[in-house]
């Protein structure tokens, strides 16, 4: 098979991993080499589903000797197959950065003979790369859980950013759809990373994957657990796909592929890392997040006792969970006060989103606003002609 | 008031300054490096850059500013495609008034100023990712952009680390500039033509498996142009393999 034939089957077969991100790795070039990392990520490109391509996201195989009901891949479909050896992907990585291409590689695989043999063929790439083509960009490697803790430590060393895939939401859910995988063998190659990490003062960083809206876990009990992994710094990032018709048969629980909820998902994962809310506090009042309202503002609407805040008095703390007031601009509040009161002026200068925020503050002693009505109206009004099908057609205005 | 033409050059907008300073009357500046199409007017005046008069205003932002200072008006005069000549003149002439002004962000000029640096290296990222190189039969990667801004320059260190043992050029067909590096240094000049480019063997190939993978990439259910649209501008398009260009 010619390699055009197997990037297009091994390249189709990756899509469904998320995460495509290429921040956080100041690697140096290599002397002699090529390559280095670029702090904030770089997105190469955008595909035809809006999504950014900033790595060569691959398959090393598709075949695969699980059978797991949610993938592409798994062994009872009848699908084209195809292997490329640990040089072709070498040098398809290279001769695709040294054209600006992408930031780097990200390799996953099918599972073949066994979780070590697959990793083995990882590690062999991973050192031709770094050691033979001294290649110092970006490299995400899948750790394939019940690896030999020797290989993924190897692995760790080599990559920049290494991920596990918890596949679904809950332990219960992965016996029944993916009775050839463990949760615990995931949790387990984690925690090695974690304490390779440690011990070597190295920070690789590590993410997961969960597929959303096939099983019937709430949202509460999704967030919750992503909470758990990042206070144990097991997962650095967790991505949430909404779930789509691979395989028809896994019992979905919604038609539609649930985009909103996955985008809703998001939200209340940056309110956990970002914002430091706690998954208690946000699902306070309800186990599932609002569709109609985003988390950060439906919070606040739950909780509009500790409403209004005084811009010239809050702590940083409480100013960031002001709807509309993030990191950015809190501490440009915080830096500001020093130099006197702020009045509404001040603010529209300092850029400081007023739409939303000004519902939730106290400015010279007054409120700005008496009720919530108009703003969560015009939310609602917003979030319809967002994402109803006749406003799409009608085009909206 | 006149119509001023310059050549788009750091030199040609400060000897511009040096006339402004004495009292010329400027209606509107015409860059000459991307303006090819203008309205004729009555009153016409053609600025010769010349390096002296250039190099004395240099001097005097230096002296009076700092290295900073100068760096923004040089960053800020990038944004060429903004017509923005006239905030350049106006913020030299603030920083020669008083130093004060010039970190006074409730002047229009300075927010301006600062929006403009904004936008220039918001282009820069975006080109970070879209240039494209292709391997000549000599190993040399070369590329193609023609960017919204003028910032082949600011282009270099980021390659220059990411591929030092390298010989590679960058051409900007909108301004006929091209950025050059080799054995560590990396040098912006002006080209007239491009012979015929002779590929490596490898080049073809490559190019196809990157259109294979882009295409296939995508996730069929959850197709949005729109997005794409607004992430990847029609107007890079041309430049870029894997939208036909």
């Amino acid at each position: 098979m010619d390699i055009v034939q197997k990037v297009a089957i091994l390249s189709n077969a990756a899509k469904y991993d998320v995460s495509c991100s290429s921040s956080g790795s100041k690697r140096d070039s290599y002397p002699n080499g090529i390559g280095s990392g670029a702090l904030s990520g770089i997105c190469h490109t955008w595909s035809a589903d809006g999504r950014c391509v900033s790595l060569l996201k691959i398959l090393m195989t598709n075949y695969c000797i699980y059978d797991c009901k949610y993938c592409h891949n798994r062994k009872s479909n009848d699908i084209r197959r195809a292997f490329l050896t640990p040089k072709e992907i070498a040098d398809l990585t290279i001769e695709f950065y040294k054209r600006n291409y992408i930031e780097g590689l990200f390799l996953s695989s099918g599972i073949i003979k066994s979780p070590d043999y697959t990793m083995e063929l990882f590690l062999k790439t991973a050192e031709i790369l770094r050691y033979k083509y001294r290649y110092g960009g970006y490299l995400h490697m899948k750790i394939i859980p019940g690896a030999s803790k020797i290989l993924v430590e190897k692995i760790v060393k080599l990559a920049d950013r290494v991920s596990a895939n918890l596949e679904l939401p809950s332990e219960k859910s992965l016996s029944i759809y993916a009775p050839d995988k463990s949760r615990k063998e995931i949790i387990k190659s984690l925690d090695t990373v974690l304490k390779y990490n440690l011990s070597n003062e190295q920070n690789n960083s590590t993410s997961t994957q969960l597929i959303i809206g096939a099983t019937e876990e709430t949202d509460r009990e999704i967030i919750s657990q992503s909470e758990v992994f990042y206070k144990r710094s097991l997962l650095k990032r967790v991505y949430y796909s909404a779930y789509i018709h691979v395989n028809s048969d896994l019992p979905a629980l919604n038609t539609e592929p649930p985009l909103l909820r996955e985008h809703r998902l998001y939200q209340a994962d940056f309110l956990l890392r970002f914002y430091k809310f706690t998954s208690d506090e946000i699902f306070s009042k309800r186990n599932n997040l609002d569709e109609l309202l985003d988390p950060k503002l439906r919070w606040a609407l739950d909780n509009y006792h500790l409403f209004p805040v005084d811009i010239n008095k809050a702590d940083y703390s409480m100013l960031i969970r002001v709807p509309g007031i993030g990191p950015k601009s809190a501490k440009k509040i915080i830096a500001a006060r020093k130099f006197g009161y702020l009045g509404i002026e001040h603010l529209k200068k300092m850029g400081v989103q007023l739409k939303k925020s000004e519902y939730f503050m106290i400015l010279n002693g007054k409120k700005i606003r008496n009720s919530v009505g108009d703003l969560v109206e015009r939310e609602i009004m917003k979030f319809t002609k967002a994402n109803s099908p006749i406003f799409k057609i009608l085009g909206a205005d | 008031m006149y119509q001023v033409f310059y050549d788009g050059t750091f030199n040609g907008l400060l000897t511009l300054y040096d006339y402004f300073d004495k009292g010329l009357e400027i209606e509107t500046v015409v860059n000459r490096a991307i303006e090819k199409n203008f309205q004729p007017y009555i009153f016409q005046f053609e600025v010769e850059t010349d390096r002296d008069i250039a190099d004395s205003v240099t001097k005097k932002i230096l002296l009076i500013g700092g290295e900073e200072v100068l760096k923004k008006i040089y960053l800020a005069s990038l944004a060429d495609s903004d017509k923005n000549e006239i905030i350049i003149l106006d913020y030299i002439k603030l920083l020669f008034t008083d130093i004060e002004l010039v970190s006074n962000l409730s002047i229009e000029t300075v927010i301006e100023i600062e929006k403009c640096i904004k936008r220039v290296f918001f282009e820069r990222h975006k080109m970070l990712g879209f240039i494209r190189f292709s391997e000549l039969y000599d190993g040399t990667m070369v590329s193609f952009i023609s960017p919204k801004y003028n910032v082949l320059s600011l282009l270099g260190g980021h390659f220059k680390r990411r591929f030092p043992d390298i010989r590679w050029a960058i051409f900007d067909k909108k301004r006929g500039m091209v950025g050059y590096y080799f054995r560590y240094s990396f040098e912006v000049s002006y080209y007239e033509s491009i012979d015929e480019l002779e590929y490596s063997a490898n080049e073809n190939k490559v190019r196809d498996v990157w259109k294979v993978f882009f295409d296939s990439i995508a996730i069929k259910e959850r197709l949005s142009y729109e997005r794409q649209v607004s992430k990847v501008p029609l107007r890079v398009r041309e430049d870029m393999l894997e939208f036909g260009g």
